[in-house]
């Protein structure tokens, strides 16, 4: 029966030989290919930290950040067989999480829009909500850096959109010009010059940390 | 390499070159924007960072069982299925279009058939089409333009779709076979449709949604408040149709096309603002 040699064919995992650890992204991607979930679990546990962390800056939104990044990888599982060597599996998984991110972002936007509440607060280059991550009592000589942490964070966050992924895909994820510009779809030039402008931007919000800061190193 | 260019690529975050250390060991200024510049690289990877929670894995775990067992939405955009959809979907146009020849009148030009397709709009400033593929990456003027002059369509209200006055007023009369009554005969050029009072063309068009008029202000970027006697303006977006069509702080809004603007929702939209203005009272003309 044609069904049961598929079924036979599903079970048929092919272990790797050696550790999953050991594998590059396109191998365990091959493997998650062939039914190995073990091989999809190390792909999840090598990037959801990062990638969480990502999206969590471009929302200031913890709880959407976990659904968005577990909404990617479930992108990636169902998608497997489309998916193509192309580009590093960062630079997709990236991409995927970023129009997650974009997407989340407009329908906050458009929400808000039509929100006879919050519509007349409205301004594009106003600031997203922010959620501070951690709430939790710290002990009082953390209490400054905390504050400038999250400060920090909120500058980032309010950044108006077209300047928030390249900022913290090179300032804080270091990935390079020429991936970020994979990522996001754009030229190396229109990528430089965002990063460039968003940067500006951030130079004049964090002013007060950054004239401490330009003193320590001197 | 002058001190202008070793500025501007300090500021964009790229990492000096051997050139650019060398200018630095020779100019103070530029050694100082050095510093800062990567004062605030650094400041910036100080940026909060959270932790997962423990059943992270096994929630997504569970999300992609769900996703399996329920149908996915994923499962559905595979090619295999499209083909028959895409053959449904260009079955129903033919027979659209064949209807359309039979009561005699003109078939849609594709143009506009795409435009229906394009469900919210984007007027040239806002940068470009809002909606994209989940998986399909935004193109960069999506990236660019954070669709902020677009809005989702409301029910019966479709939105405009770029196309002139002419074309939608073709539509109209093409599809209900009879004059309608647009915008009082006024030219109706570039009134956006939810605004207009007009509904986008259908046999049988459903009565028009009730508005509160703060909420068709805001529409127009107008923030007011209901008083006595009208809608006093708290704010105007700048750049916006309310803006341009010359709403000010303070202005009390009192009627839209002649009709009184009070608490109690209205029908449709209109043109004209009546509006006071200290001891004058002007008629301002929306024109998007």
């Amino acid at each position: 029966m044609a069904l049961d040699r598929f079924e036979l064919e599903q079970r048929e995992v092919r272990k790797p030989a050696v550790s999953y650890s050991d594998l590059s992204d396109h191998d365990l991607i091959d493997a998650t290919r062939d039914g190995d979930e073990a091989a999809f679990a190390e792909i999840v546990s090598r990037y959801k930290g990062q990638l969480t962390n990502y999206i969590y800056r471009m929302l200031g939104d913890y709880e959407e950040s976990i659904d968005l990044a577990q909404e990617s990888f479930v992108r990636v599982y169902f998608a497997i067989d489309r998916y193509h060597s192309k580009y590093a599996f960062s630079t997709y998984i990236y991409r995927i999480a970023t129009n997650l991110a974009i997407s989340e972002l407009r329908k906050r936007k458009r929400r808000k829009l039509y929100s006879l509440t919050g519509l007349f607060s409205y301004d594009d280059e106003s600031e997203e909500q922010y959620q501070p991550p951690d709430a939790r009592p710290h002990p009082e000589e953390e209490v400054v850096s905390r504050e400038m942490r999250e400060t920090i964070g909120k500058a980032i966050v309010s950044l108006p959109d077209r300047y928030k992924a390249p900022i913290i895909l090179r300032e804080i994820e270091e990935k390079s010009y020429e991936e970020i510009a994979e990522i996001l779809g754009l030229g190396l030039g229109t990528t430089k010059s965002r990063i460039s402008r968003g940067r500006g931007i951030l130079r004049q919000r964090l002013e007060r940390y950054l004239e401490s800061s330009t003193d320590e190193l001197h | 390499m002058n001190c202008i260019e070793t500025r501007e690529i300090l500021k964009s975050g790229e990492r000096p070159s051997e050139r650019i250390l060398e200018h630095l060991r020779e100019c103070g200024e530029c050694a100082r924007v050095a510093d800062r510049e990567k004062g605030l690289s650094e400041l910036l990877k100080m940026a909060p960072a959270v932790e997962l929670p423990s059943d992270f894995d096994r929630s997504l775990m569970n999300k992609i069982e769900n996703r399996r067992r329920g149908g996915s939405s994923v499962s559905f955009l595979r090619p295999g299925f499209l083909v028959p959809v895409s053959a449904a979907a260009v079955l129903l146009a033919v027979l659209a279009i064949t209807f359309a020849l039979f009561q005699g009148q003109t078939p849609p030009e594709t143009a506009d058939t795409a435009d229906e397709s394009i469900p919210v709009n984007s007027s040239a400033d806002d940068g470009g089409p809002s909606t994209s593929g989940s998986e399909t990456f935004p193109s960069s003027d999506e990236l660019a333009g954070p669709v902020v002059n677009a809005s989702p369509e409301r029910a019966g209200t479709p939105r405009p779709n770029g196309e002139s006055a002419d074309q939608r007023k073709d539509d109209e009369e093409r599809f209900e076979g009879r004059s309608r009554d647009l915008a009082a005969g006024t030219p109706e050029s570039i009134i956006p449709p939810f605004f207009d009072g007009t509904p986008k063309a259908v046999p049988d068009p459903a009565p028009a949604r009730r508005f509160s008029p703060g909420e068709l202000l805001a529409e127009i970027g107008i923030e007011a408040r209901f008083e006595q006697g009208g809608w006093k303006v708290l704010s105007v977006r700048q750049e916006s149709i309310g803006a341009r069509a010359g709403v000010r702080n303070g202005d009390l809004i009192t009627s839209l096309d002649g009709r009184a603007l009070t608490d109690a929702p209205i029908e449709g939209g209109g043109k004209n603002l009546l509006v006071v203005r200290g001891s004058r009272e002007l008629t301002l003309t929306i024109t998007p």
